[in-house]
C-alpha cells in the first residue's frame, strides 16, 4: 500500500462492526470470546451469533481492519480450530475515527435545543 | 448426557454451515463449529432446554441472514471480474452476445410460430377431433364441397361422428340499422356453434326451428355488433334486412370467436331454397370424431355411406366419393412447409451460434491458462476459479438471452407474414415461454458446457506447468481437431442455407415474371350486391349497370370500366359443366369433368381488364338480348375442346341439371387465358357470357385509371350511392395486391426470411473463421517466426496460413452442398420453376462463402507475415 487508506471512507460502521472492532481493541481474541465479550459489555443488548461474527469477521479481514494473531495460549487451553483476531493500526484508526464521529453527534445533539434532556452516561 | 446432546446440536450446525458459499466455508467453518460448540456449552452450564432452544434460534436467524449475504458478495465479485475481463476484451464478449442473441431470437420467433400454427390446438371444443369432411370429386379426385341433403343423409346415417354440422360461406347484403353492406357471412346449421363450442355473448344461438321458421335468424360477431349497433343489448329480436329479406338477430358471438374465413355474420339455413338440393354442394361439413373410433375406420364407414347414397342418387352423386381429415390439418396442410424450413434454418442458426460461443470460449480458456494459472499459485482455489470461469459463460448467455427475447419479439412480427389469411384468422401468435426457456437453457447449457471443460481443464493445470508457459500455450491435439469441426460444419450450414435462399428467390423472381393473363397496375376491383328483392326484374339489373359504367367511366382518370361476376385470385372460383355441340354427351355422372370456369362480364371488363382477344370478336353492347345466345371462350377451353380447329361459330350448352341443357350458345370470339386460381396454378377453361343475360346479384366493378388514383375508391363508392343508396360496396382492392397477397407476398416472405437467416449464418460462420485463424496463428508465433528466420517469404506464410484456413472452409463446404442435396427433396413443392438442384445457387453461394473465406482468413494472414522472427524466438 502506498498512502495510508483513510479511515473515514469506511465511515459510519454498522453496530455489530462497532462492538467487534470495540472487542479487539484491548486483547486478541478467538470468535466466541467476542460474541463473550460483546455481551457483557452491552449487558446482554447485542448478542452475535457464529453466523454473524464470521460474516464480519471476513469483512473486517478484508478491509484490513482486523488481522490473524500468530500468538496462541499454551497447548492445554488450545482448541486447534481457533483462530485468534486482533486490530490493525487501520483498524485502531477507524475505530477511533467511528468515536470521534459519535462523539460530535452526541454533542450535537446536545447543543440542539428541546433535547435538553439528553444525557451520555 | 451431555455427549448425547452434543451430536445432534453439532449434525445441525454442520447442515446449516452446507448454506454457506464453499470458499467461505473453507475459511471459517472449523472455527465456526469451535465457537458454536463453546456457546452451547456455555448453554447447558445456564441449564436447561430454554437456553439451548435461544441458541439454535438465534444461530439459525444470523446464518439464514449471512448466508445468502456471502453467496451474493461471491457473486458480486464474480461478475464485478467478469466486467473487467470484458472490458478489457470486448470483442469477444460482443461477439458471443451477438451471436447468441440472434440464435435465441431468431429461434424463439420460429418457434413460437410453429408453436401457435401446427402445434396448438385451434381455439374450438374438442379441436383434436374435430374433422372436416369433403366430396371428392368423379375422376379428378380434388376436393370439393357438400351438397345439404347429402350432408344430412350421413348425419343421420353415420356412426363414427358425434355431432355433425355444416356451413355455406357467402356473402350478404345488410340492410337496416346504417348504410347498406356487403357483408361475408355464413349459413350454419343449428349444431355448428355448439360443435365448435362456441356460446353467443348475448341472445341464443341457432336452434332446429330457426330451418323452416320461414325467416332466417342471424346471429353476429362482437365486431359488427360494436360497428354497426353502438354495442346496444336491445339489438336482440331486431330486423333487419338480409338479401332482402326480414331477418331476425337472436345472439351477438363472442368476442373470442375466430373463424378460418373472416365473417360477421352466422345465417339460419332455409330449407325451402334452393341450396338445400342434392346436386347444389355448397356446404362444407365439420363433425367430432367419436373417441375410440380411428380416423380410418370413419373413413371407411363414409366411403360405404357416400357408395349407398350414390347408389339411391345416381344422376347427382355417382363417382363422387368423400374425404375426411382434421380440421386443423386441411388448414395448414399448404403452410407447414415453408414453416418447417424456416425452423430449419433458424435451428441451424443457433446450432452455430452455440458452437460458436463454444469456440469463443475454447479459444479463450487457453488463452488465460496462464492467467488462472497466476491466480491459483495466489491461494485462488480450484472451486473458485471454476465458478468464476462458470459465471462469466452464464453472464454472457444470459445477456444473450435478454437481447434475444426483444428480437424475436420484432421477428416473430415479421415471420407471421407467412401465414396465409385462413391460418391468421385462427391463430393466436405470441411469444411462447416454453420455447424462449428452451432456447435461453440451450445457450445456458452451452455456456456450461463450453466453460466448464477449459475450466476444469484450467483449473487442474500444473501451476509450474501453466506459470512457466505463461499464457502462451494451451490448447492443442484434441480440441484443435473440436474447434476446427466446429467451424466447418457452421461454414457447411452456412452455405446450406445460402443454396436453399437463392432457390427461394429464383423461384419468386419466375413467379413475378408470369403473366396473370390481364392488366394488373392501376386496376382496381370492388365488389357490388344488388339486392334480390328489387332487382328481380333483368332489365332493371341491366339498367343499372349500365348507369354505373356510364357514371364511373365519367369520373376523372378512368379510361375504361367493366363488371365481371368474378376476379382472378379473390379466392371464388364458380364453375359450370358444359357439353359441346356435335361431340358423344358423356354419361350421366361424369358430366362434372368438362369443367369451365363461369364469368359473367359486361364489354367494358375486357377493355379495364385489358384481356387480349385472340380471335373472334369480344362481348359488345346488345349481346345480352341476342338470340341465339352467345358466349366467349379463352384459349385453354377452345384448345381442350377444338384442338386444331377455329372455335369461331361453334356452340355449346351449359348443364342445368343432371340431364338438363341450357340454349346452344355459339362462340364469338377466343380471349387469352386468366390466371384466375393463382399465379403458380396453370389456367383453366373459362367462358365469358354477357352480363345481363344471366341472373346476377353480385358482380366486381373493375375499373382502370391512367395514374394511381388514391381517392378512386371514395368517388366509386359516391357514384354506386348516387344511383341506388341500398346497394352495398366491397372492399376497393387494387389488382396489384390481390395478385401480391394470392399469389407472391408469401414467397417474397418466406424467401427474405430465409435469406436473413442464411447472411446471420454466414456471419457468425464467418467471424467463427477469423477466430479459430487468428487463435491459430497466435498459437504458432514461435514456429512461424522460425520459418521466418528460416528464410520464409511473406508470401509463404500468407499461403500457409490462408491454406489452413481455406481448407476449413473446403471440407465446410462439402458438408453443405451434400446438405443441400439432402434439402432438395423437401423443397420441390416450395419451388416454382426451378430445379432443387439448380447449378447457380449452388455454384453462387459456394463462390460467396470462398471469397468470404478468404477474407476472413487473410487478416490473420498478413498480421502473421509480419511477425518479427527474433520477437517470436526471444518468446521462448
Amino acid at each position: 500500500m502506498t498512502a495510508p487508506r483513510d479511515p473515514s471512507a469506511l465511515l459510519p460502521l454498522t453496530p455489530a462492526m462497532f462492538h467487534v472492532l470495540l472487542a479487539l481493541a484491548g486483547d486478541e481474541r478467538h470468535g466466541y470470546a467476542i460474541i463473550k465479550d460483546v455481551e457483557i459489555r452491552t449487558a446482554g443488548a447485542v448478542r452475535l451469533s457464529a453466523g454473524t461474527l464470521y460474516g464480519l469477521v471476513k469483512r473486517l479481514l478484508a478491509e484490513g481492519l482486523i488481522e490473524e494473531s500468530r500468538r496462541r495460549p499454551p497447548a492445554d487451553e488450545d482448541d486447534e480450530r481457533r483462530r485468534y483476531y486482533r486490530l490493525t493500526s487501520f483498524g485502531r484508526r477507524t475505530l477511533l475515527a467511528e468515536v470521534e464521529r459519535l462523539e460530535r453527534a452526541v454533542e450535537l445533539a446536545r447543543a440542539t435545543r428541546g433535547l435538553k434532556s439528553v444525557k451520555v452516561s | 448426557m451431555t455427549a448425547r446432546r452434543r451430536r445432534p446440536s453439532r449434525g445441525f450446525f454442520r447442515a446449516l454451515l452446507a448454506l454457506f458459499p464453499f470458499e467461505f466455508r473453507a475459511d471459517f467453518g472449523p472455527e465456526m463449529e469451535a465457537t458454536f460448540e463453546d456457546q452451547e456449552r456455555e448453554a447447558a452450564l445456564r441449564g436447561g432446554r430454554f437456553w439451548q432452544a435461544r441458541l439454535w434460534g438465534r444461530t439459525l436467524a444470523g446464518v439464514l441472514w449471512t448466508a445468502p449475504r456471502e453467496h451474493l458478495d461471491m457473486l458480486r465479485q464474480d461478475a464485478a471480474f467478469t466486467f473487467r475481463v470484458i472490458r478489457r476484451g470486448p470483442g469477444f464478449a460482443l461477439t458471443a452476445i451477438l451471436t447468441l442473441a440472434l440464435g435465441i431470437g431468431a429461434t424463439t420467433a420460429v418457434f413460437s410460430l410453429v408453436n401457435a400454427v401446427l402445434l396448438r390446438p385451434l381455439p374450438y371444443r374438442d379441436a383434436g377431433r374435430l374433422m372436416m369432411i369433403r366430396n371428392t370429386a368423379p375422376k379428378t379426385g380434388a376436393g370439393w364441397s357438400v351438397s345439404y341433403a347429402d350432408f344430412l343423409d350421413w348425419k343421420r346415417q353415420n356412426r363414427s361422428f358425434e355431432g355433425m354440422e355444416a356451413f355455406n360461406l357467402t356473402q350478404f347484403n345488410l340492410t337496416g340499422g346504417g348504410q347498406a353492406a356487403r357483408i361475408a357471412g355464413m349459413r350454419a346449421s343449428p349444431g355448428l356453434l355448439p360443435l365448435l363450442g362456441v356460446r353467443p355473448a348475448l341472445g341464443r344461438g341457432l336452434l332446429p326451428s330457426d330451418e323452416s321458421a320461414g325467416q332466417p335468424s342471424l346471429l353476429i360477431t362482437h365486431g359488427l355488433w360494436l360497428r354497426r349497433f353502438g354495442g346496444a343489448r336491445d339489438v336482440i329480436g331486431r330486423s333487419v334486412s338480409v338479401n332482402g329479406r326480414s331477418s331476425t338477430i337472436v345472439g351477438v358471438l363472442p368476442p373470442s370467436f375466430m373463424f378460418p374465413i373472416s365473417i360477421d355474420v352466422v345465417a339460419s339455413i332455409d330449407r325451402d331454397a334452393g341450396l338445400v338440393e342434392r346436386g347444389n354442394r355448397a356446404f362444407e361439413v365439420l363433425a367430432h370424431l367419436k373417441p375410440g373410433v380411428s380416423l380410418d375406420a370413419a373413413r371407411r364407414e363414409m366411403d360405404t355411406l357416400a357408395r349407398r347414397i350414390a347408389a339411391e342418387h345416381p344422376a347427382e352423386n355417382l363417382g363422387w366419393g368423400v374425404t375426411v381429415a382434421g380440421f386443423q390439418e386441411m388448414l395448414v396442410r399448404t403452410t407447414r412447409p415453408a414453416l418447417l424450413l424456416l425452423l430449419a434454418a433458424v435451428s441451424f442458426v443457433l446450432l452455430i451460434a452455440c458452437s460458436n460461443l463454444g469456440i469463443l470460449l475454447l479459444a479463450r480458456a487457453s488463452a488465460r491458462s496462464g492467467e488462472v494459472g497466476v491466480r491459483m499459485a495466489l491461494g485462488a482455489s480450484r472451486l473458485r476459479m471454476l465458478r468464476q470461469l462458470l459465471t462469466e459463460s452464464l453472464i454472457i448467455s444470459g445477456i444473450a438471452g435478454g437481447l434475444g427475447i426483444a428480437l424475436a419479439l420484432v421477428l416473430l412480427r415479421a415471420a407471421s407474414g407467412l401465414l396465409p389469411p385462413f391460418v391468421a384468422a385462427v391463430t393466436r401468435v405470441g411469444v411462447d415461454l416454453r420455447i424462449l426457456t428452451f432456447a435461453v437453457a440451450a445457450t445456458l447449457a452451452t455456456g456450461v458446457v463450453f466453460g466448464l471443460a477449459p475450466a476444469l481443464r484450467a483449473s487442474k493445470a500444473s501451476l509450474v506447468e501453466a506459470l512457466r508457459t505463461g499464457a502462451k500455450t494451451g490448447g492443442v491435439g484434441c480440441r484443435a481437431t473440436v474447434r476446427g469441426a466446429l467451424v466447418a460444419s457452421e461454414v457447411g450450414l452456412a452455405l446450406m442455407l445460402l443454396v436453399v435462399s437463392g432457390l427461394l428467390f429464383r423461384s419468386l423472381g419466375n413467379l413475378m415474371r408470369v403473366d396473370p393473363g390481364m392488366r394488373i397496375e392501376n386496376v382496381v376491383a370492388a365488389e357490388l350486391g344488388l339486392p334480390p328483392d328489387r332487382y328481380s326484374e333483368p332489365e332493371r339489373v341491366r339498367a343499372f349497370f349500365r348507369d354505373l359504367e356510364a357514371a364511373v367511366s365519367a369520373l376523372p382518370g378512368v379510361d375504361a370500366a367493366g363488371f365481371v361476376n368474378q376476379i382472378p385470385m379473390a379466392g371464388f372460383n364458380a364453375q359450370r359443366s358444359f357439353i359441346v355441340e356435335g361431340r358423344p354427351l358423356p354419361p350421366v355422372g361424369k358430366r362434372e369433368s368438362n369443367l369451365a370456369g363461369f364469368r359473367i362480364a359486361s364489354p367494358g371488363y375486357f377493355g379495364a381488364a385489358a384481356i387480349p382477344l385472340r380471335s373472334g370478336r369480344l362481348l359488345a353492347d346488345g349481346d345480352d338480348t341476342r338470340v341465339p345466345p352467345v358466349v366467349v371462350v379463352n384459349e385453354t377451353l377452345a384448345r381442350r375442346s377444338w384442338p386444331g380447329e377455329d372455335p369461331v361459330g361453334r356452340r355449346i350448352a351449359l348443364a342445368t341439371g343432371p340431364d338438363t341443357f341450357s340454349p346452344w350458345m355459339t362462340v364469338v370470339g377466343v380471349v387469352g387465358d386468366l390466371r384466375h386460381l393463382g399465379l403458380r396454378a396453370d389456367p383453366q377453361p373459362e367462358l365469358f357470357v354477357p352480363l345481363g343475360a344471366a341472373d346476377t346479384g353480385r358482380a366486381y366493378l373493375v375499373a382502370h385509371t391512367t395514374a394511381p388514383s388514391p381517392a378512386l375508391a371514395r368517388a366509386l363508392r359516391r357514384a354506386v350511392a348516387a344511383l341506388d343508396p341500398e346497394v352495398p360496396v366491397g372492399t376497393v382492392q387494387g389488382m396489384d395486391d390481390l395478385v401480391e397477397e394470392e399469389s407472391i407476398g408469401r414467397v417474397r416472405i418466406s424467401s427474405r426470411l430465409l435469406l436473413a437467416s442464411a447472411a446471420l449464418a454466414l456471419l457468425i460462420a464467418v467471424v467463427g473463421l477469423y477466430g479459430l485463424v487468428s487463435y491459430m496463428v497466435s498459437q504458432r508465433v514461435h514456429e512461424i517466426g522460425l520459418r521466418i528466420a528460416l528464410g520464409a517469404s511473406g508470401k509463404d506464410v500468407v499461403r500457409l496460413v490462408v491454406g489452413r484456413g481455406m481448407r476449413l472452409a473446403l471440407v465446410g463446404g462439402a458438408i453443405g452442398v451434400a446438405g443441400a442435396l439432402a434439402l432438395s427433396g423437401v423443397l420441390a413443392n416450395q419451388l416454382y420453376g426451378v430445379s432443387p438442384t439448380d447449378p447457380a445457387p449452388l455454384v453462387g453461394a459456394a463462390a460467396l462463402v470462398g471469397v468470404v473465406a478468404l477474407a476472413a482468413s487473410y487478416g490473420p494472414a498478413r498480421r502473421a507475415s509480419r511477425i518479427d522472427p527474433m520477437m517470436a524466438l526471444r518468446r521462448e
